[in-house]
């Protein structure tokens, strides 16, 4: 089953490897990232990252939805990691049975006109669209940086800044 | 009550203030002490402060940043009769973090536990080439 599907556009770090990981006590964490399924030095560093115990797969995006589709992923506690809101919703809508859709960091690396909605997320106006339809398939999407934080329902947040 | 004490030369403290802020926000069991930092308090003053807090209910851990340095002199001193108060010299990040994320009881073993914790944390770095097994999805599966 999938914990959680978690945008961050870090991926697999600090936050991930000692503070989620521990939190949401995994079996597995799945990268679902294009870029990254193409890229072995990026592979070599995330893999670094992980803690023991913890087995980790990096795939693009496709391969990552075929994995998740297999009857077996249903008996592991998966945490999937992808670093785009549009990237979360390609898989939103490809699998029906996510737990939590997190919102963790994003957006501080892209250049581009962005609009700020919190501390940890800024996105661009395509980021945008994404999110509203990614809050129209799981409506519980949340901003939440760390597991002790309050969650920020996307869909409040949406609404409260006329976006 | 499990608290924290964490105390440095210099800024060293503070900045593991900001650091695990980034980890695990708002955690209102640990006090930060920087010695001889400018602007701060003497040392003396700002230790008897942190230590009058702990009351003998709770169970505390002082990590100081190095064993021969004053700052640990002072602690060790101050505490020794005080058998809820643990104090480990040399902390590092991966020992704090665990201290504060986990929630067993502080006593004489987890002390213990939590040493080679940040003992085994310190590791030579070397990227491992990928084995391209490792990434098919039977072997995750399975």
């Amino acid at each position: 089953m999938i914990k959680a599907l978690r945008v961050d556009e870090r991926l697999i770090h600090g936050q991930i490897a000692m503070v989620w990981s521990r939190e949401l006590t995994l079996d597995g964490i799945v990268v679902a990232n294009d870029a990254t399924a193409q890229n072995e030095t990026q592979q070599m560093a995330l893999k670094m990252a992980v803690p023991s115990g913890i087995k980790v797969i990096i795939k693009s995006t496709d391969d990552a939805i075929k994995l998740l589709q297999d009857p077996r992923a249903d008996k592991m506690k998966l945490f999937v990691l992808v670093r785009t809101i549009e990237d979360a919703l390609k898989l939103a809508q490809a699998l029906p049975n996510i737990d939590y859709v997190n919102i963790g960091n994003v957006g501080k690396a892209v250049e581009a006109k962005k609009t700020t909605l919190s501390q940890f997320v800024m996105l661009t106006d395509a980021e945008i669209t994404a999110l509203k339809a990614l809050v129209k398939i799981y409506p519980e999407t949340a901003l939440q940086n760390l597991p002790s934080d309050k969650k920020e329902l996307a869909s409040d947040l949406i609404q409260k800044m006329g976006l | 009550m499990r608290r924290f004490i964490v105390a440095s030369h210099g800024d060293l403290a503070k900045g593991m203030a900001s650091t695990i802020d980034l980890f695990a926000r708002d955690q209102k069991n640990i006090t930060y002490i920087s010695a001889y930092a400018k602007g701060d308090l003497d040392l003396d003053q700002q230790l008897d402060a942190a230590l009058a807090t702990i009351q003998t209910e709770d169970t505390a851990i002082i990590f100081t940043d190095i064993k021969g340095g004053s700052v640990n002199q002072k602690i060790a001193v101050k505490v020794m009769d005080r058998a809820n108060i643990f104090v480990i010299a040399g902390f590092n990040l991966p020992m704090i973090m665990e201290a504060i994320l986990a929630t067993t009881p502080i006593d004489q073993a987890y002390v213990t536990k939590l040493i080679t914790v940040g003992q085994q944390a310190i590791e030579q770095v070397k990227v491992a080439a990928p084995d391209p097994k490792l990434n098919d999805d039977d072997s995750f599966l399975n």
